[in-house]
């Protein structure tokens, strides 16, 4: 019988915005497939071994006050082992405040940065009480590296305060479609380094976006050198979840029958994808 | 001059909009009048000749509002109470500019209102209360109210400013809302439930004040009643749950659930801190009915022409929700269960939080399940995903309310009864739809 480990982290202090909603759905989809699964909670005691244990990893937004006790034992003690398991192929899923904390630092309104662990090259600035959070319904369209998927989007709901800027080196994870993802400026949203996502997706994600969570659960099978394989699903009630969702943001559901590339290209036109020019002149050959 | 007119300005458009039939004008007349003149909360409320009470916290403002309503009027006070939940400073304002002559004047000992978290300290630099009740302070609606630690905050500046002679009336149980009563000018009067055995067995996911207060360390609790309610005291501090004023010793409790308890015992802590007169007593609320859409009791004809009957139980937010899934347990026949979500701005745009619920103790109490509102599929995810068996118990899932209610009396079988679970607008429509009533 496969067999995975999925590591929780800070299920405790990062627990707000329904997160928890994500493990609920990765430990289904894997355990409805004759999957095994174990979550194993990384609190502040955890060790880094324990980390290092786990075929893959999970960490949510939370409230200021958690953040912060989150923030210190991150840099301290997590931040390395979760830059070295990530170069290793472990994939990873950071949402909101989490994501925040994996790029170089938070810069608050007030007071100095917050150093973060730096596994994604980004920054998050935080422009002040006057600017208003970005709250609301968002729906993006993933990143073309990503789009061997059945539905070319990813909807959710996201409440954040800070605004994050993608470096040089870093990936979207998708291009916002309606909402204001990174920023509000560039139409980026999340990041992507090797098997690692980092998003501004509350919603919880993954239930109502099954692909991601399976694609999560096919790289943790891959990773942990499995047969990576997953029998389909019954998923009427996720995709009705999905376009209700992408209703709620204002876009019309895409036709999951129609020539798929049709809205990618159109997406990819208006957006100048970082280090993508050639795979997009391929597409508008095909 | 400028009051007269804000009063004549706002009476004139409660008149036209019940004239045209839309709404029970509980809210806009209130807008109207505070363009007109910005500190007519204020003026209005200094007249009345006992002073004002504010209800507030994050569950049970309505239940606990409605039975102070009833304690102030066993005691024969007169007063002005906004028992259509419209608790903003323009549902205040409305409320009373209804009550008050043409002249603006209000003729009543106390004004009673339950305040919206986020509009009490705006109420509170109008409104100069005598009493100060607060709740609980819950995680709700992340999106408007934001985090809850942030919501205290706000609370405690605005309770700085209250004079010696006001009195507080605090939640003991609740870790933050005890410790803003430490330090301030105004009295305290202290409640809680007091009694061990109703501690609980586990501790819900949706706790969120377990850091105390004063030093941010992870709280030690000897008992836990649900959520972040119980007997807590910080290790590290030494801060500790101050001393109770009134337990549940001795006490009646009219309605079913631990909420309601608490409920209770707020509005007879709040009569006993301010000595009302013939109001001051533990058996006052034996014969309490529940607040509209608070476990509201409704008979309905099935389509064999048969009674049914139904109750309508809000639920919006994680604590509250798991409390009235918790009740579902205390009636032990067969039910069918209607959950409606929606995601409008009462309801919270925000619908992440259905994950928070512990769902899991529905599955098995149901005998069927109807899913509804604008994002049923949001909650047909969520109790599939909480192990909603499809071979063992029918689950229906459509978008449209009507539809939701007719298959729900379809489903109802003799003996059995029905239980709507809805978040706040679902709950008015549906009221609307069952008993072609409007609220607001």
């Amino acid at each position: 019988m496969r067999r995975l480990t999925i590591g929780w982290l800070y299920p405790r202090l990062m627990g707000t915005y329904g997160d928890r909603g994500n493990i609920t759905a990765l430990l289904n989809r894997a355990r409805w497939r004759g999957i095994g699964v174990e979550v194993v909670q990384i609190e502040l005691a955890s060790s880094a071994r324990d980390l290092m244990g786990c075929d893959m990893l999970f960490m949510g937004g939370a409230q200021d006050r958690e953040q912060k006790i989150a923030a210190v034992d991150l840099r301290l003690r997590k931040g390395p082992a979760i830059r070295a398991a990530v170069a290793d192929g472990m994939p990873a899923l950071f949402v909101c405040a989490a994501y925040q904390f994996m790029g170089h630092y938070y810069r608050p309104a007030e007071g100095p940065d917050l150093a973060g662990v730096g596994l994604f090259d980004i920054v998050t600035h935080h422009l002040g009480v006057h600017v208003p959070r970005c709250i609301g319904n968002i729906a993006i369209e993933l990143a073309p590296a990503l789009t061997d998927w059945p539905i070319p989007t990813l909807v959710g709901f996201e409440n954040h305060g800070g605004r994050t800027y993608l470096g040089p080196k870093a990936t979207p994870l998708g291009a916002v479609i309606a909402g204001y993802g990174n920023n509000g400026v560039d139409r980026t949203e999340g990041a992507v380094v090797h098997n690692a996502l980092g998003c501004y997706l509350h919603g919880p994600v993954l239930p109502k976006n099954p692909h991601l969570a399976d694609h999560l659960l096919r790289l943790a099978l891959r990773h942990s050198r499995q047969d990576e394989s997953l029998a389909p699903l019954d998923d009427r009630l996720e995709w009705a979840a999905h376009e209700a969702a992408l209703r709620r943001a204002g876009v019309r559901p895409p036709v999951v029958e129609a020539e798929p590339d049709t809205p990618r290209r159109r997406l990819a036109d208006i957006l100048p994808w970082p280090g993508r020019p050639k795979e997009r002149e391929h597409r508008k050959a095909v | 001059m400028r009051e007269q007119a804000a009063v004549l300005a706002g009476k004139a458009a409660a008149r036209s909009i019940r004239a045209l039939g839309r709404g029970a004008a509980t809210t806009m007349p209130g807008q109207v009048a505070l363009r007109v003149q910005p500190d007519l909360l204020a003026r209005l409320a200094a007249q009345f000749t006992q002073g004002v009470i504010l209800v507030a916290g994050t569950n049970g403002k309505t239940t606990t509002t409605k039975m102070l309503a009833q304690l102030l009027e066993q005691g024969g006070q007169r007063f002005i109470t906004n028992a259509s939940g419209a608790n903003l400073v323009s549902g205040l304002t409305a409320i009373l500019l209804q009550s008050a002559d043409w002249q603006g004047r209000l003729d009543a000992d106390f004004g009673l209102f339950e305040v919206d978290e986020a509009a009490l300290p705006l109420v509170l630099r109008a409104v100069q209360p005598r009493a100060l009740l607060l709740l609980n302070l819950f995680r709700d609606q992340l999106d408007r109210y934001g985090e809850v630690n942030m919501v205290a905050d706000l609370w405690r500046r605005a309770i700085a400013a209250l004079p010696p002679e006001a009195v507080l009336i605090l939640n003991a149980d609740d870790a933050t809302v005890a410790a803003l009563g430490f330090g301030v000018a105004a009295r305290t009067f202290y409640f809680g439930l007091g009694d061990p055995t109703l501690f609980s067995q586990e501790i819900e996911h949706t706790a969120d004040s377990i850091y105390c207060p004063a030093c941010d360390a992870r709280l030690h609790f000897d008992g836990i009643y649900y959520s972040h309610l119980g007997v807590w005291r910080c290790p590290t501090c030494g801060l500790r749950q101050p001393d109770l004023d009134l337990d549940s010793a001795g006490k009646d409790f009219p309605l079913p659930g631990l909420y309601n308890r608490y409920n209770t015992l707020a509005a007879l802590a709040l009569v006993r801190a301010l000595g009302i007169a013939g109001a001051n007593s533990d058996a006052g609320l034996r014969d309490f009915r529940p607040a509209f859409g608070r476990l509201e009791e409704l008979t309905l004809t099935a389509p064999d022409g048969q009674p049914r009957k139904a109750r309508i139980v809000l639920a919006k937010n994680p604590t509250g929700f798991n409390q009235s899934l918790r009740l579902l347990s205390e009636y032990p026949g067969g039910k069918v269960v209607v959950l409606a979500l929606n995601d409008l701005t009462p309801d919270g745009t925000d619908v992440s939080w259905i994950w928070d619920i512990d769902f899991e103790h529905l599955v098995g109490q149901a005998n069927a399940l109807v899913v509804t509102g604008i994002r049923a599929y949001d909650m047909a995810v969520r109790v599939k995903y909480a192990g909603w068996d499809e071979t063992r118990a029918p689950m229906f899932v459509t978008e449209s309310l009507d539809e939701a209610l007719q298959k729900a009396l379809d489903l109802l079988a003799p003996g059995q009864e029905l239980f709507i679970l809805p978040t706040y607008s679902a709950m008015l429509d549906i009221r609307g739809l069952l008993r072609g009533e409007r609220i607001l």
